[in-house]
């Protein structure tokens, strides 16, 4: 050990001790950052003594962070599924706002009801077939709404593949970078913050999966399995459908040549906005539309008209294949249901039969202007069971329960899917928590870090001062 | 005659000890030089016949001794190729003629035609990457370092697990994806990608198929010869094989060993790994996935082990060796020659050279990123000079009392 030995260990010491200072004001500035793992400076004394490697850290904790991802994902597609139904809740309506097909029903029923009490008022006809219009009207709207909801989805999916595909895409620029920098040795833990937080983002879309190579490499796969990233990105694609309507399917979403959502996903991916969206367009508008189709046909049906020949057309309530009646089951009905226009220039109709101007289908044979049999009639089939096919609902219904029951099966489905997006929220927030108390920066620990270095930085200096004035002391000794 | 031997040997006191100072300041002057190894003067006395009454004062002659095998201490450093070396041995290193030296001077640096070239100008001597262990002093040659075109690897190896779901339904024998019918159906695909002979990517499909209880078929097809819905690919599967499963721990049972033979399309024959595979009653998941080869990529920089194998470190990670430092030491260091540039040279002192590998026997490791500094210690150098000073006084004044004595001598005869 000599005296330059001394100097040469000051001053490596100074030069860790600057690194982790610089460490120290990395930490507090990334704080707040999202994807921000807290750096520890490893400072190890070299095999010959005076010099001081470092090397930097990441504090990570794999299995908290897959947690994370997870209860992003969830909380995501939770969110989605949520607020699309909620749009649709507010589209379509509710039950106690008086304008959901449901409350315009009961309000028709009531009207057919004054009506009948009163054959002869034409005013109260006109009513009836007024409430009639207001009826198939919001049938038109709810439709109509669905289908913007679908549509919505649509883009909205195809929008969540074009950022999976740029996420990929970046993914794989800070991926190299990141495996490149650690083959030669450089510090690569801001592409790590990076590269996880691109994760984050790429979990709000899709659940994911990852796989850590043995040089750093990282793969990534949905949690059902299906390859997004091995050395190369995966093409994520989906064809966007640009008109929707009943009983037209949207596309599904491919991902490395496989279907991951529709009826033949077998790998469909369990979170994500993307599942959540895929689960709005292909499943509860389509349920919810079936459902007010049903309505539709169950409202042609009660106001079907018999002829003495037993023959069978549609009455009050039309469609685009009327005068026959629509089959249980028929898709899109409630888009085009109508009022007749007959009945609408004459109200009379209503109470007289042969809507549609077929002087067979006429059940007021006298012409009697107190002639209400017709119209209770209409009314009792109105309130008589027929048979739906809107699964989930039963299948034995009248038309006005079967309008409460889909109107009660939003409400619960929105009901559902709000609770579960508060809960995957709740988690949410517990994970992060957790991942940020394990591998997040703590400022107060960051700080009394600071006054160490401050202190061993003086003695360092201390160190360099005193060999500076044995030298001096040398120097003078020598004439 | 006595005085005037005074007289003489004081004078060869008063040589040597101005020889001990040029060796002082040459010292001090490379206190601060990489690899330098601190001199020495030692003195030895040299007697003239002498009786029992007389004393005939002889001189001092002066040996230089070089402590050529002091471990200088490693400081660190700012390159990858600044290397010093912990424990024994000399880098071996060629001047402008080819001829090879030794030196501890480890600041290599590349130059533009890809030889390291330390500060004294010498190039680096070592073995090429595919060289034997047995390469004597006279087989070394001077490292060079191809680092101007794009290196690509073919894959030619790599390992894939999956956990199986062993719930799985089976596929009947006509859909399975070995068919590569329209109607194939599949329990579980995954895609690898792999690298040909020239680096392009090819994206294997790997299909996963339960056909039975605790049976389970993997095809694996080509990706670029998709049809547009999947199946049928337009040339059939690249490998077809049947796993077996041991029902009692869901680990593979067949094929031993668990090696899927796959001939890349322009490329090598791969061997994949799938001996991790399982099949429990879990979702499906890949565990694992690995593969070697890389796809065309530039030079990046270099890597220098403790052994002395020298890395080409490429821009996507991919590390090729590009050859190995060899360390060489003679039986008696101290006895080398030393030559301008911080080099010494063998002499018949210091014994036959011998050539080795970093870390192994006598010799010491190589640490990259640090070079060693010179063993020369100011404190003990001032020190020295201050005896040497004074050493040179006592010479001085001896020779001016036998100035003195002879004056006296001389004026006798007044």
């Amino acid at each position: 050990m000599t005296l330059q030995a001394a100097f040469r260990t000051a001053r490596s010491a100074l030069a860790a001790n600057a690194f982790q200072t610089a460490t120290v004001s990395r930490n507090i500035s990334g704080a707040d950052a999202n994807g921000y793992a807290r750096k520890i400076v490893l400072v190890e004394p070299s095999l010959s003594g005076p010099t001081k490697a470092t090397r930097i850290m990441r504090a990570t904790d794999q299995s908290l962070q897959s947690a994370a991802l997870d209860a992003s994902s969830v909380a995501s597609g939770d969110e989605a599924v949520s607020k699309a139904l909620d749009a649709l809740q507010s589209i379509v309506g509710q039950a106690s706002d008086g304008v959901s097909p449901s409350a315009m029903l009961s309000a028709f029923r009531t009207a057919l009801l004054h009506a009948a009490a009163a054959p002869q008022d034409a005013a109260g006809l006109a009513a009836a077939v007024s409430r009639a219009g207001s009826l198939v009207a919001s049938l038109n709207q709810a439709s109509a709404s669905i289908q913007e909801v679908r549509a919505q989805a649509d883009q909205d999916m195809a929008s969540s593949v074009s950022t999976i595909n740029a996420l990929l895409k970046s993914f794989d620029q800070t991926n190299h970078a990141a495996i490149s920098g650690s083959a030669s040795g450089q510090d690569v833990s801001d592409l790590l913050d990076r590269r996880d937080a691109i994760l984050s983002d790429l979990a709000k879309e899709v659940s994911i999966s990852t796989i850590i190579g043995s040089n750093g490499d990282m793969s990534i796969y949905t949690d059902s399995g299906v390859a997004l990233y091995q050395g190369t990105p995966r093409a994520v694609s989906m064809e966007p459908t640009t008109t929707f309507a009943a009983g037209v399917t949207g596309n599904a979403v491919y991902i490395d040549g496989v279907a991951v959502t529709g009826p033949s996903a077998t790998m469909a991916p369990r979170g994500g906005a993307l599942s959540g969206l895929a689960q709005i367009r292909d499943t509860y508008t389509t349920t919810l539309q079936s459902q007010i189709d049903e309505v539709a046909v169950g409202l042609i049906n009660a106001f079907s008209q018999q002829s003495a020949a037993g023959s069978v057309r549609t009455g009050l309530f039309t469609w685009s294949g009327g005068p026959s009646m629509p089959a249980s089951g028929t898709q899109g009905v409630a888009a085009s249901i109508g009022v007749d226009p007959s009945a609408q220039g004459n109200p009379a109709f209503l109470r007289d039969g042969g809507i549609g101007g077929d002087p067979n289908f006429v059940a007021n044979a006298t012409g009697s202007s107190s002639y209400s049999a017709r119209l209770y009639d209409l009314l009792v089939s109105l309130d008589a069971q027929q048979s739906f096919s809107a699964p989930p609902l039963p299948a034995h219904l009248n038309v006005s329960d079967l309008a409460a029951q889909s109107q009660g099966w939003l409400e619960g489905a929105r009901q559902t899917a709000a609770d579960k997006s508060i809960s995957a929220n709740a988690i949410l927030v517990q994970t992060n928590t957790a991942l940020t108390n394990s591998s997040g920066v703590n400022i107060d620990d960051q700080m009394s870090k600071m006054l160490d270095l401050e202190n061993s930085y003086q003695a360092s200096a201390k160190m360099m001062a005193m060999v500076d004035s044995m030298y001096a002391a040398l120097f003078s000794a020598v004439k | 005659m006595s005085i005037f031997g005074a007289m003489r040997t004081s004078v060869s006191g008063m040589n040597a000890q101005s020889t001990k100072l040029s060796v002082l300041s040459d010292n001090i002057a490379n206190a601060d030089t990489i690899g330098y190894k601190a001199a020495s003067a030692q003195f030895k006395t040299m007697l003239i016949n002498a009786g029992l009454a007389q004393y005939g004062s002889g001189s001092v002659d002066t040996r230089i001794r070089y402590g050529i095998s002091q471990q200088g201490a490693l400081m660190g450093a700012s390159s990858a190729t600044d290397l010093g070396i912990q424990g024994g041995g000399y880098f071996v290193v060629a001047d402008a003629n080819g001829a090879p030296h030794l030196t501890r001077e480890g600041s290599f640096r590349l130059d533009a035609n890809g030889y390291l070239v330390n500060a004294g100008g010498f190039r680096l001597m070592g073995v090429s990457a595919n060289a034997s262990d047995t390469v004597g002093f006279s087989g070394l040659s001077q490292m060079k370092v191809d680092f101007s075109g794009l290196m690509a690897t073919p894959t030619t190896s790599g390992a894939f697990s999956a956990n199986l779901p062993s719930d799985a339904s089976s596929v009947i024998a006509a859909d399975l994806p070995s068919a590569n019918a329209a109607t194939a159906s599949w329990t579980s695909q995954s895609s690898v990608v792999v690298y040909d002979n020239l680096g392009s990517k090819v994206t294997l499909d790997v299909y996963l198929t339960k056909t039975g209880a605790n049976s389970w078929e993997v095809a694996v097809y080509d990706q670029s010869t998709a049809g547009p819905s999947g199946f049928p690919y337009s040339s059939g599967p690249l490998t077809v094989e049947s796993l077996q499963f041991d029902p009692t721990n869901g680990s593979l049972s067949a094929p031993v060993p668990g090696q899927l033979s796959i001939g890349i399309p322009n490329g090598r024959s791969m061997s994949l790994d799938v001996s991790g595979m399982t099949q429990l009653g879990a979702p499906y998941s890949v565990s694992s996935v690995s593969v070697d080869g890389n796809a065309p990529t530039p030079f990046s920089q270099l890597t220098i082990d403790t052994d002395g194998t020298v890395y080409a470190v490429y821009q996507n990670g991919a590390r090729a060796k590009q050859g190995e430092i060899r360390l060489a030491t003679v039986p008696s260091p101290d006895n080398l020659m030393p030559q301008a540039g911080n080099v010494y040279d063998v002499t018949s002192r210091s014994g036959d050279v011998l050539v080795g590998s970093a870390g192994q026997g006598a010799f010491g490791g190589l640490v990259s990123w640090a070079l060693e500094s010179s063993t020369v210690d100011i404190a003990s150098e001032l020190t020295d000079m201050i005896e040497t000073q004074r050493a040179y006084s006592a010479d001085s004044k001896a020779f001016q009392i036998a100035t003195d004595m002879a004056d006296v001598l001389v004026n006798l005869k007044v």
